[in-house]
């Protein structure tokens, strides 16, 4: 691979990521009403009050500075602070951030184990009882709000026949850390909400690696394979699966931010204490500066699956023109 | 294709039959919700007692306030396919706007949209809306506003390729060489043209704004006056009731969500196979 695809694909990147810090430093400073509010809206906080609070947060200063010390702040790591949490919101995140990755991680990965192999099946049997099977129930699960899907699996799991945790990440009265206990207790919780994830992605990946693999199956040089003689495994495991991965891939990146809002909805209803959690209780306590950050870093997050979904293509297909 | 013969295929497509039968009755339900609901959910006199099992008076049992499900369930009918209709209908006009400008003017028309659709791809939606919603609040007309702003991006990408691959022909190069106005070459040339991949995407659409209403509803950014599904849905998981297995409560709103959104989606099928004569002969084989 070339290094200027690299360096052009890096820059167009970073220049989505400023665009999207933009937008969110702007996104409350142009809509009507001043979040700043309510540290102000009580009458009885006196107007030399509310300059030196202004003054504090640099507020009275004019918006391109404002937004220059956004930039210049946010390139050293510091995002401001939590109004709830009163603590740095780079500090808050970065407990969480593991939480997600044990989630959208084992998600992401048992969704491609399964589904890419479902999906390639279904392709090469085409018309067959199991691609029957796997059209229809991707209908079914594009149509199944996944919130509801969760609740279905929390009532069946944990009330009717109780074998899994309900909510929350681990047992309450078990040390954190690398000792096997934790671990475990916190696999078992895991096992719902990452079911969950798990399963709807599954169904989705297997659907792009059918259309992938029905539209490599018609290509010409399917056809040569099997006038050469070739034997059907070969064709399927050398020729077609190969080349089918390479739009799925792309694809991928393009799932991530269906995986990352997945994630939102999910940890709300396990009680899961990640990055999509704490995006909705800062937002709904109006913690302006945990909400921003948690944002950014979800996009942040976005941005760099895109960018290593479209590098490992580049990697792997040898006819993609690096220039 | 006139209208009529445009229904009879979709009632005779297999599975566009159902998806018509079940988009009417909920339609039905949702236009007749004050004839044929027992209770009137927004009438808090209305209320009986708290989380009962389904019985002769409640036939859906009651949620957390005491209200009548099988009500709540039929009124939020309205809303949900309010709010999934409207916005796909915008979200196609916007879309469809959109990719045929960025299509057929193309430069920095096409190129500015185009960089545009970017980032909103790469944005992940659900926290892009809470964030809008806590900031721009969350009546129903503005999460259609939200919805809309954030929905274009898709559509009007497959409608520009669609567009740059028709703008060369020879029809377009006829219209362009008579003297037709541009605005005339991309009404009554262009858009017919990309027609058919509006439709099958708005009625998609439907399904897909549908589900990201009662999403947000759920996670409490919903219309807090109306009664929807989704809200529904957000108190039994406040409430607790799936841990307590309501299953009345937890059921029937869901299932009323999965099941209009299936119906879109069937109806979306179908009219993709009637209207692209490609996919019928293959899926016929």
């Amino acid at each position: 691979m070339s290094g200027a695809y690299l360096i052009r694909r890096s820059l167009e990147t970073l220049l989505i990521f400023f665009l999207v810090a933009t937008l969110n430093f702007f996104l409350p400073r142009v809509i009507p009403g001043d979040p700043a509010e309510r540290f102000y809206a009580d009458p009885r906080v006196s107007p030399e009050d509310k300059a030196r609070i202004m003054a504090q947060f640099g507020l009275d200063k004019p918006l391109p500075e404002q937004f220059w010390l956004y930039l210049k702040n946010m390139a050293r790591g510091d995002m401001g602070i939590s109004f709830n949490h009163r603590r740095p919101v780079m500090e808050v995140i970065a407990s969480r951030i593991p939480h997600t990755l044990i989630l959208t991680l084992s998600a992401f990965i048992i969704s491609l184990v399964l589904g890419l192999p479902l999906g390639a099946y279904a392709a090469w049997k085409r018309g067959g009882l199991l691609d029957m099977a796997v059209l229809s129930t991707s209908i079914v699960f594009s149509a199944i709000p996944s919130f509801w899907f969760a609740l279905l699996l929390l009532m069946v799991f944990a009330f009717y026949w109780p074998v899994l945790p309900a909510y929350g990440m681990t047992d309450p009265n078990l040390t954190p850390g690398l000792n096997l206990a934790y671990v475990l207790s916190l696999a078992r919780h895991a096992v719902l909400p990452v079911g969950t994830l798990a399963t709807l992605e599954t169904m989705r990946y297997a659907i792009l690696m059918r259309s992938s693999m029905i539209e490599t199956l018609g290509k010409p040089y399917i056809i040569v394979a099997r006038s050469k003689g070739l034997t059907e495994r070969m064709i399927l495991f050398r020729h077609v699966v190969r080349n089918a991965m390479l739009p799925v891939i792309t694809s991928l990146g393009m799932k991530l931010p269906a995986l990352l809002g997945g994630v939102v909805i999910i940890e709300s209803i396990f009680s899961w204490e990640g990055m999509g959690q704490l995006i909705l209780t800062s937002s709904r306590s109006l913690d302006y500066p945990l909400m921003q950050g948690v944002f950014l870093l979800l996009a942040a997050l976005t941005l760099l699956g895109n960018f290593l979904a479209d590098i490992s293509y580049a990697l792997f297909d040898p006819r993609v023109e690096l220039t | 294709m006139s209208l009529w013969r445009f229904v009879r295929g979709l009632l005779r497509h297999r599975l566009g039959r159902w998806g018509v039968l079940i988009l009417v009755t909920m339609t039905l339900v949702a236009l007749l919700a004050d004839v044929i609901a027992p209770y009137d959910p927004y009438n808090i006199r209305e209320r009986g007692r708290r989380k009962q099992p389904p019985s002769a008076e409640h036939w859906l049992g009651t949620d957390g306030a005491g209200l009548d499900i099988l009500s709540e369930v039929i009124y939020g009918a309205r809303v949900s396919l309010l709010v999934g209709t409207v916005t796909a209908l915008l979200v196609s006009l916007l879309g469809a706007m959109v990719g045929i400008l960025a299509g057929y003017a193309g430069g920095p028309v096409d190129t500015l949209s185009m960089r545009f659709a970017d980032v909103l791809f790469s944005v992940p939606g659900l926290p892009l809306m809470i964030i809008l919603a806590t900031y721009l609040g969350t009546s129903y007309w503005t999460i259609i506003l939200i919805f809309t702003i954030l929905g274009w991006a898709g559509l009007s990408r497959l409608v520009r390729s669609q567009v740059l691959s028709i703008v060369h022909l020879e029809y377009i190069e006829a219209a362009r060489s008579y003297g037709a106005s541009h605005w005339r070459i991309m009404w009554r040339h262009i858009l017919p043209a990309v027609s058919s991949l509006v439709i099958v995407n708005g009625v998609m659409l439907a399904a897909g704004m549908m589900l990201a209403e009662a999403g947000l509803s759920f996670l409490g950014f919903g219309d807090p006056k109306a009664v929807s599904w989704g809200k529904v849905l957000s108190l039994a998981q406040s409430g607790h009731a799936a841990l307590f297995g309501m299953w009345w409560w937890v059921v029937p709103p869901g299932a009323a969500i999965f099941v209009t959104a299936l119906g879109f989606m069937l109806v979306g099928l179908a009219l993709e196979e009637q209207l692209n004569p490609y996919l019928r002969r293959v899926r016929k084989r």
